[in-house]
């Protein structure tokens, strides 16, 4: 059997099909639609209510669809709408996996670029590399996602929200920085720990008790904080960072300032402004009162 | 005997050597080491849980006045008065001042009383949202101030003795420059006056601080963020370290009981009003303007020249927050020609809480104002009349009797 042929008993069969269904459910819907209608010896009634109504309207409507359905010329539309379904099916399929398969390249080219972009070839450097990197990559690529100006009445709200989201994924980036310059120390201190044994072990045999180790360690620790505390670099990353955490606080404050006027609880800002004045009227007033003992 | 051979050497002949690490030695010493641990901590599980006397300002003093959270504490002298002139302690504003009474025999307060030193404490109290606008004008000119010309009412005295801590001795030259007429002598410790410098951690981190954003954003400037900016300043001593030697000694009641007061003390951090934060951050800290007589408080710029009270300067050697450099300068720039630097072998708090630091400490700043003690037992009624007119007449009085 060629394709026309499976077509034409596929059609064939779904109209049988849709001959059996009308058959089938007319007889169903009559009484319903009946049930609405005066007798014919009756004066026809007034609807009862919305309900009656609503009932007969949907009644009708199904009735309606139902014979609709019945006439060949319906059916051989189905037939051809149905007929369309598989050649659709893979068309949609194949646009939607060409869309993905473009994703995906634009992805691995978007990777390819940031790794390209880890100027450093020592190993060690890697690390420090890719949280810098991170964080460069937010912000050019991904922060301006949340951007995106917003459209609707709750715009402004939607807007300051996504700032904050934005301003605690910086912050979070930040703290990632700062915690792995942090943890530098340790790092370089349990090496140095190392060292310092295997030259100790050069020059005699070790100490038996572990305190002379851990002695050393936390001498050591300390030398390598004290060195990294007065670098330009770590006071750069502890500047940053703070100015992440005072950018998220900001933010985060206007979100919830935003909630607090909606179930009028006094936010932060009017208790401030509050402050503000009361503190300049007992500014004047010490005043006052130091002009007035002056003068008497 | 087994041998770890991870860190081998090369010799110059090419062959390998195998340093002998005595890893079982160690592993046996461990084994040792927690026996004796174990016995530790059953000795430690009777004292954490027995009675311990953890409590801090436990010497008795009343408060003679309240302004806004600001109180003034008083404490009667054990003995004679030796100094005719009472002495007004100013605290900083970091921390609390119960650190000059933290235990019975460890505490500056009562060497002072020993002493016979009649004394008044400022306690700045907790600052709340309120108090975010409060700067360093209204901490100097208000605050201070009028506790000053309290003491002096109550007192009957034109002057008094002024000791300023750490902040609070900036506090105390800033406003000593400003009312000399006010103060008898005046003595300064572990007071940062110069920041221009490059020793200190905290003088290195300042300049990079966002002072206007963070007061902004915050208000008050959180205890709880000035606590971790303190134990960053030395993670390994004061995160690690610290508590383990607090470990193994957790069997000592004595110990564990002044550790828990220690703690009760560093970690009872104020928050600081925002304005005063934000004033002392860009003013003293990134442009250093106090040494250089450029500061301007309340409008009147302060110049140290006007500084004409004899003035001792008292600072620690090894203060890793408050270093020499930022402490010795001052004696050069005041207008005084009584003036002295005494150095301590000690660091920032060491001053305060050491009780060998304690034994050279108090007894000379005693010494020091007997010796300038130039006050009278009675004032005449024309100065009276004149004290009484310029005290605010509005203003919260009370006294509690503590224990």
């Amino acid at each position: 059997m060629d394709k026309n042929e499976t077509a034409t008993a596929q059609g064939d069969a779904s109209t049988e099909w849709q001959k059996t269904i009308h058959e089938y459910l007319n007889p169903l819907f009559k009484p319903w639609t009946e049930m609405f209608q005066p007798p014919e010896n009756k004066e026809p009634s007034q609807p009862k209510g919305r309900l009656d109504e609503s009932l007969q309207a949907t009644a009708r409507m199904w009735q309606t669809t139902i014979e609709a359905m019945g006439e060949p010329s319906s059916l051989e539309n189905y037939q051809k709408a149905v007929g369309m379904m598989p050649n659709l099916s893979v068309d949609l399929t194949q646009t939607c996996l060409q869309g993905i398969a473009k994703l995906q390249g634009q992805a691995g080219e978007w990777i390819r670029k940031r790794g390209a972009a880890l100027t450093s070839a020592d190993i060690q450097e890697l690390d420090s590399e890719l949280i810098k990197n991170l964080t460069e990559t937010y912000d050019k690529e991904l922060s301006r996602y949340l951007k995106v100006p917003q459209i609707g009445m709750n715009r402004l709200y939607q807007e300051r929200m996504m700032h904050a989201v934005d301003k605690q994924n910086a912050l979070q980036l930040m703290l990632s920085e700062f915690l792995h310059v942090l943890y530098l120390p340790i790092e370089k201190s349990l090496n140095s720990l190392q060292q310092k044994m295997a030259e100790m072990a050069e020059a005699g045999p070790l100490d038996e008790k572990s305190k002379t180790y851990y002695k050393l360690w936390i001498k050591l620790l300390e030398g390598h904080y004290m060195e990294l505390f007065k670098q330009p670099e770590y006071a750069e990353v502890m500047s940053k960072t703070l100015s992440a955490l005072n950018e998220f606080v900001g933010a985060r404050q206007t979100v919830v300032n935003d909630l607090l006027k909606q179930i009028n609880i006094p936010s932060n800002l009017d208790l401030d402004e509050l402050s503000k004045e009361i503190y300049l009227l007992k500014k004047r007033v010490r005043l006052l009162e130091k002009n007035y003992q002056d003068v008497e | 005997m087994m041998y770890s051979n991870s860190n081998s050497t090369i010799k110059g002949d090419g062959s390998m050597t195998q340093p002998k690490i005595p890893v079982d030695l160690i592993m046996k010493n461990l084994a040792k080491e927690t026996e004796s641990v174990q016995k530790r901590m059953d000795k430690a599980a009777d004292v954490l849980l027995d009675d311990l006397k953890t409590d801090i300002a436990t010497t008795p003093y009343e408060i003679v006045y309240q302004q806004d959270r600001v109180k003034l504490k008083h404490y009667k002298p054990i003995k004679t008065k030796t100094v005719q002139t009472p002495l007004l302690l100013i605290y900083a504003l970091i921390n609390r001042e119960t650190m000059l009474d933290l235990s019975p025999g460890r505490s500056v307060v009562e060497k002072f009383l020993q002493q016979g030193v009649e004394l008044y404490m400022v306690d700045w109290g907790y600052p709340t949202r309120k108090d975010r606008y409060l700067g360093i004008d209204d901490h100097v000119n208000v605050y201070i101030n009028d506790i000053v010309d309290f003491i002096r009412e109550r007192e009957k005295v034109p002057k008094i003795n002024l000791m300023g801590i750490c902040m609070g001795g900036t506090f105390s030259v800033i406003y000593s420059a400003l009312h000399p007429e006010k103060i008898q002598n005046l003595i300064t410790t572990v007071t940062p006056t110069s920041f221009d410098i490059d020793t200190g951690l905290l003088n290195i981190w300042m300049r990079k601080v966002p002072a206007d954003q963070i007061t902004d954003n915050f208000g008050n400037i959180p205890g709880d963020m000035l606590n971790f900016g303190f134990l960053l300043l030395n993670p390994a001593r004061l995160m690690i370290d610290k508590y383990v030697g607090f470990f193994e000694c957790l069997d000592d009641k004595e110990f564990v009981e002044n550790f828990i007061r220690m703690e009760k003390w560093i970690f009872d951090s104020p928050d600081i009003p925002g304005e005063t934060f934000r004033e002392f951050i860009k003013d003293c800290f990134q442009e250093n303007l106090l040494i250089q007589n450029k500061m301007v408080v309340g409008g009147t710029r302060v110049n140290l020249k006007m500084l004409t009270m004899p003035l001792l300067n008292i600072y620690g050697k090894f203060d890793h927050l408050v270093p020499p450099e930022a402490c010795e300068q001052l004696t050069g720039k005041v207008g005084s020609k009584d003036t002295e630097d005494m150095c301590l072998q000690t660091g920032h708090i060491g001053i305060y809480v050491s009780s060998k630091c304690q034994r050279e400490f108090t007894p000379k700043i005693t010494q020091w104002l007997m010796e300038r003690d130039k006050q009278t037992a009675k004032v005449p009624k024309a100065v009276v009349s004149t004290l009484k007119s310029r005290t605010p007449k509005r203003r919260i009085t009370t006294k509690i009797a503590k224990n």
